[in-house]
């Protein structure tokens, strides 16, 4: 049996060699052999702990003391190197887990909207936003809501199969939106709000501004006492709304045999706002619909009284919008659907 | 309509510059399409004189001309023959510069120097005329500026003119505009025709048979003329009206066709037959050479001039022939005529034959204007040519129409405008264009329209005038006043959905044609009987390229792709949302909205491991639809479809109805385009798809723990992942809350032929916590289920 002086002495020892093992420990697993050498069941201190039992009073209390401060010791040193080791590590694994950022992402990429789409619904927008609600119709129709209905008799030029695309007898592609207000109006009485989007056609041949395919949006207000003037205050905030604050409007005399009094209207060039450029051809100004109060004969032809309700219609290109506000040169391009054109558009 | 200025003031005295008068009148009654300065850009163009014609010893088509140009003869090579010696013609000297920047400069056509160039309207810029070389009048002196001779040094307007204003298309009609805008008298002379020697009727006879085609036909007969050139001055103002001049009797009826935009036509007396005029209306397939050297073949409706024998003319169209005024003409039966509109307009259309004459008539000629244009050209005639006005005019009317008043009723009028004009105003507006007001009162205006108006007929139509006349431009903006609602319906807000999903998957939005070829299907290889070969083909297409309504979009996509990547594109995903059409039971076709997809090529990003589409591509599209529309019921059933990959494709059935497909294209469709790779598409019809969206509901987060439990089933390649899961959903219970494929395993301990699917059963009760023993005993049933069909759980 030593002497408690002896066994403190082995107590200091150790706790002076598992400090210094623990210090020069370089990893984690090193550190873990420190641990079991100074603490495990098989250290020296452990032994000692076992033997506690053998002394006296007093020096079983306070070998045990000293055994445990030693312990708490070792322990924090463990911990406190053990912290710095991981951190050192995760340091190290880190750079060897590298990734070019700049490389290209994995695609989350949206598509590309068509510039006819965006268009048609930023027109919509303005005149939902007004108060009209979306009407749509057939692309075939028949002769009647084609023509007839809209004050174009059997002689009308435009009724020859030399402009309209026949089907058969008297069913051919709509050569304009029109039909379909001629079917909002028998399907309810003024007052009347709708906007109509949709695809037209026309015997045109491609070239770079004709399409045989193509659309319009059209509007149409019937209500009781609507002027001329309420057309023109219609268009004037239309053309401010898509085009942009600055532009605006002006009205031409003009003719369809659906609207009397008619106009063409023209809208200040988004490009110059009415100074003159090259994209307007020097005039300031760009052709973009035709308008005009709805002919008494269309009134009548849908069940509605002239001299009671009145109404104003209006009809515009939807390429030829397009065409202006994003400067289009070719209308063909619309149609080719060339991913790199598509790649233009957003919104 | 092309004005020239000068002219223009011969009936308004307008001081203002021509440009502004020009932009005015586009704001108050016609449409300005242009205002040039005649002989801008030409310079160094002069009078030279065909002395003689050669052939070309190399060449056909071109001759050898020389030129006398006052200080030199010169040798020119020249395309046109429609002159001979003693022609004035302008010749563009070596340096001249012509409109739109044309330098000329001695070069040789077929080894023969030209040493300058002879010049045609077009070329000029003076019409459009290029049939020929311009033939200058006999007295244009040699050498001399063809500025000069041509009267360039006045300004052309040319107008857009809308088809319901014939009135518009005369000198004098757009005079009498422009003095009611300005606030300046319109004046037109009466013409005074001095009539000497026999009675008209004497000499000629007229007999209409066609009422109804002509209602009115004058006819008056000049001789002794003499029939050269027309005046310089005249030549000068038909070729700035885009007319080519021909000789003195026929420009002087041009001339007054131009002036006041009625049609004349003169008929060489000595060869008419009888001499008399028959009107009448033409026999069904009978025959006429007209002016151009063209045999037309005529149709009952058509409207005839005969003489005492034969057809003699197209009436309001073209003369025939036969009866052509010639050099040697001294005797004319003068033609002042009214045809029916839409008799001249079927006429023209169907002949394809587009006229001065035509235009007018068809659009509305003015009845009165009859007497007054005849004599006009006889004034003329007495004065350029010679001769003698025989006594009288043979003036054939059935009925003189009467003039039909309009109400306008004042308070409405401004009403419909927006705007309170004074009845005095509207009166004074009205009367400077020509209207007769005859009778007012506080409350409205009797208003009785001119004879050339034929376009004003109703109230609204004067509503119209007031409204252009008083100005567009000064017509308040305001607003509609009644109260409404405006909004999308529901197929309308979830179809921009349908289109922003689709977006978010990558795919970019295609608009294509509507009409196909029906050649397109033998170019895919397709079957006789295939849903891609439309039914629906136009009686009147545009071409064979666009002549069948599209039964479907995928087809224009497949287009779409084979263009991108002829075009180097490397990678192409498309989606398109459209109408397609089908044989209806109605008159009417049936129309459907549909929405298709495309991948190919490369995938962008593709470096991450997946380098082109597939399949997978084309069901997540389809996957994102449905979860986009909240469309549970849902399914891809394995399917054979011609068009696909016959092992890479699935119908889509929505409620047990078949609304698409979607696959892979069939490698064989894919080489015939040139799209390597695989080809992902699918196509759905979208109404259906809209129908089944559902609304948002907010769902029950569950409060009890759930059990998750594997299960790996072996099954023949071919037995369909989809139906495996059904099976193991059914047989799960009422417990289980979600079936999820999470592997899928082909190999050794799957075994030929067979393929391991694993799902991730999750098991949950709304009320209480779940125990294993629940789990347990509903992985039974799923066990037993699957060995009921011959299947093999993996352990």
């Amino acid at each position: 049996m030593s002497d408690i002086a002896g066994l403190i002495q082995t107590v200091e020892r150790e706790q002076v060699a598992a400090l210094e093992r623990i210090a020069l420990s370089t990893k984690v697993a090193e550190l873990e052999e420190a641990e079991i050498a100074a603490i495990g069941r098989k250290a020296p201190m452990s032994a000692l702990k076992r033997e506690l039992g053998g002394l006296s009073e007093e020096d079983r209390r306070t070998l045990g003391r000293l055994l445990n401060d030693a312990r708490l010791t070792i322990e924090a040193a463990l911990d406190g190197r053990r912290g710095q080791l991981q951190a050192r590590e995760e340091e190290a694994a880190l750079q060897h887990d590298s990734a070019d950022i700049t490389l290209p992402p994995r695609l989350r990429a949206p598509g590309h909207p068509h510039p006819i789409s965006i268009v048609i619904d930023r027109i919509v927008d303005v005149f939902v936003g007004m108060g009209y609600r979306v009407a749509e119709g057939p692309e075939v129709e028949t002769d009647f809501y084609s023509f007839e209905a809209l004050n174009m008799p059997a002689d009308h030029p435009a009724r020859s199969g030399f402009d309209t695309m026949y089907l058969s007898e008297g069913v051919a592609l709509r050569p304009h939106t029109s039909p379909v207000q001629v079917r909002a109006m028998m399907e309810q009485s003024p007052p009347i709000y709708v906007v109509v989007p949709g695809r037209c056609y026309r015997r045109d041949s491609f070239d770079a501004s004709h399409s045989p395919v193509f659309h319009q949006v059209e509007g149409l207000a019937v209500d009781r006492g609507i002027s001329f003037a309420d057309l023109k205050g219609t268009l004037a905030e239309f053309a401010r709304a898509l085009f942009g604050p600055e532009e605006r409007v002006r009205f031409r005399p003009s003719y369809f045999p659906f609207t009397e009094p008619s106009a063409e209207i023209d809208v200040s060039c988004p490009t110059c706002h009415g100074a003159g450029c090259a994209s307007c051809g020097w005039s300031g100004w760009l052709e973009i619909m035709g308008a005009g109060m709805v002919h008494p004969n269309e009134l009548r032809a849908v069940g509605y009284d002239p001299q009671d309700v009145s109404g104003f219609a209006f009809g515009m290109g939807v390429e030829r919008v397009a065409m202006v506000a994003y400067g289009i040169k070719d209308i063909r391009q619309f149609f080719e659907n060339d991913m790199r054109f598509l790649a233009g558009f957003a919104g | 309509m092309r004005v020239s200025w000068s002219w223009l003031r011969e009936f308004v005295p307008v001081e203002a510059a021509p440009e502004d008068v020009a932009d005015r009148l586009s704001m108050r009654a016609v449409k300005l399409e242009r205002v040039e300065q005649l002989g801008a850009g030409i310079s160094g163009v002069i009078v030279g004189a065909v002395v003689d014609v050669r052939p070309h010893p190399q060449a056909d088509n071109v001759v050898l001309v020389n030129v006398d140009t006052g200080t030199d003869v010169r040798e020119i090579v020249c395309g046109a023959h429609n002159y001979g010696p003693g022609d004035r013609v302008p010749v563009a000297m070596p340096g001249a510069t012509l409109p739109g920047g044309m330098e000329i400069s001695e070069r040789a056509v077929r080894g023969i120097t030209s040493h300058g160039m002879m010049c045609s309207a077009r070329e000029l810029h003076l019409s459009e005329d290029h049939s020929g070389i311009l033939i200058l009048p006999p007295d244009a002196p040699l050498g001399a500026d063809v500025r000069t001779v041509l009267g360039l040094d006045d300004v052309v307007i040319e107008f857009d003119v809308t088809s319901n204003r014939p009135d518009l298309l005369s000198v004098a009609g757009i005079a009498r505009e422009v003095a009611a805008m300005e606030g300046l008298p319109f004046r037109i002379p009466s013409p005074s025709v001095p009539e000497k020697g026999a009675a008209v009727s004497e000499r000629a006879g007229v007999t209409v048979k066609d009422a109804k085609g002509c209602p009115r036909y004058l006819a008056r007969v000049i001789t002794g003329l003499r029939n050269g050139s027309s005046p310089g001055w005249m030549q000068r103002r038909l070729v700035a009206a885009g007319m080519r001049p021909i000789s003195a009797i026929v420009d002087i009826t041009n001339y007054v066709l131009l002036e006041r935009g009625h049609p004349l036509h003169a008929f060489d007396l000595a060869k008419l037959d009888g001499p008399a005029i028959v009107v009448r209306r033409a026999k069904k397939g009978e025959r006429i050479t007209t002016l151009d050297d063209v045999e037309r073949v005529l149709e009952s409706d058509d409207v005839m001039i005969c003489d005492a024998k034969r057809a003699v003319a197209v009436a309001g169209i073209m003369g025939g022939g036969d009866t052509e005024v010639s050099t040697e003409t001294t005797d004319i039966l003068l033609e002042s005529a009214y045809f029916d509109p839409q008799r001249i307009a079927a006429t023209a259309r169907r002949l394809g034959l587009r006229t001065e004459a035509s235009v007018r008539f068809e659009r509305g000629a003015d009845v009165e204007a009859v007497p007054g244009a005849a004599d006009r050209v006889c004034e003329l005639l007495l004065e350029i040519c010679g001769g003698t006005v025989a006594t009288g005019v043979l003036d054939v009317m059935a009925r003189r129409p009467k003039p039909k008043p309009v109400r306008l009723d004042i308070a409405r009028a401004s009403t419909l405008i927006g705007v309170s004009i004074p009845a005095a105003d509207m009166a004074s507006m009205l009367g400077s264009i020509g209207m007769d007001v005859t009778s007012s009162s506080r409350t409205s205006l009797r208003v009785i329209p001119p004879s050339f108006r034929p376009d004003v007929a109703i109230e609204e139509d004067l509503v119209e005038e007031i409204a252009r006349l008083y100005a567009y431009d000064r017509i308040p903006e305001t607003l509609p006043t009644g109260g409404r609602t405006g909004g999308l319906t529901r197929d309308q807000r979830l179809r921009r959905l349908v289109r922003r999903v689709l977006l978010g998957t990558g795919l970019s939005e295609a608009q294509t044609l509507s009409l196909t070829s029906p050649s397109l299907p033998d170019r895919l290889g397709l079957p006789a009987e295939h849903a891609w070969r439309g039914k629906l083909t136009l009686q009147t297409p545009l071409s064979e390229e666009e002549s069948v309504l599209r039964p479907a979009l995928l087809p224009g996509l497949l287009l779409a792709a084979e263009r991108n990547i002829a075009r180097r594109v490397r990678s192409v995903a498309l989606f398109e949302i459209g109408t397609v059409f089908a044989p209806g039971n109605d008159i009417l076709p049936k129309e459907g909205l549909s929405v298709a997809w495309l991948m190919a090529g490369e995938m962008p990003g593709g470096w991450h491991g997946e380098r082109g589409y597939d399949v997978f591509d084309a069901t997540g599209v389809l996957h994102a639809l449905t979860e986009g529309l909240g469309i549970g019921d849902l399914s891809v059933e394995p399917s054979q479809e011609v068009v696909f990959h016959p092992n890479r494709n699935g119908l889509v059935v929505l409620n047990g109805a078949r609304i698409g497909q979607v696959g892979e294209l069939h490698p064989r469709i894919a080489r015939a385009l040139d799209i390597p790779g695989r080809v992902a598409v699918g196509e759905v019809l979208l109404n259906p798809m809209l129908a089944a969206a559902r609304e948002s509901v907010v769902p029950e987060i569950p409060r009890f723990p759930a059990i998750e439990r594997d299960i790996a089933v072996i099954v023949p390649d071919d037995a369909g992942a989809m139906r495996v899961e059904s099976v193991v959903r059914d047989a799960a219970g009422a417990l289980v809350e979600s079936v999820q494929l999470f592997d899928v395993y082909r190999g050794a301990q799957a075994g030929e032929g067979q393929v391991s699917l694993a799902f991730r059963l999750t098991f949950r009760h709304g009320e209480r916590t779940l125990t294993d023993d629940e789990a347990t005993s509903a992985m039974g049933s799923v066990t037993s289920a699957v060995g009921e069909r011959g299947w093999r759980v993996r352990e």
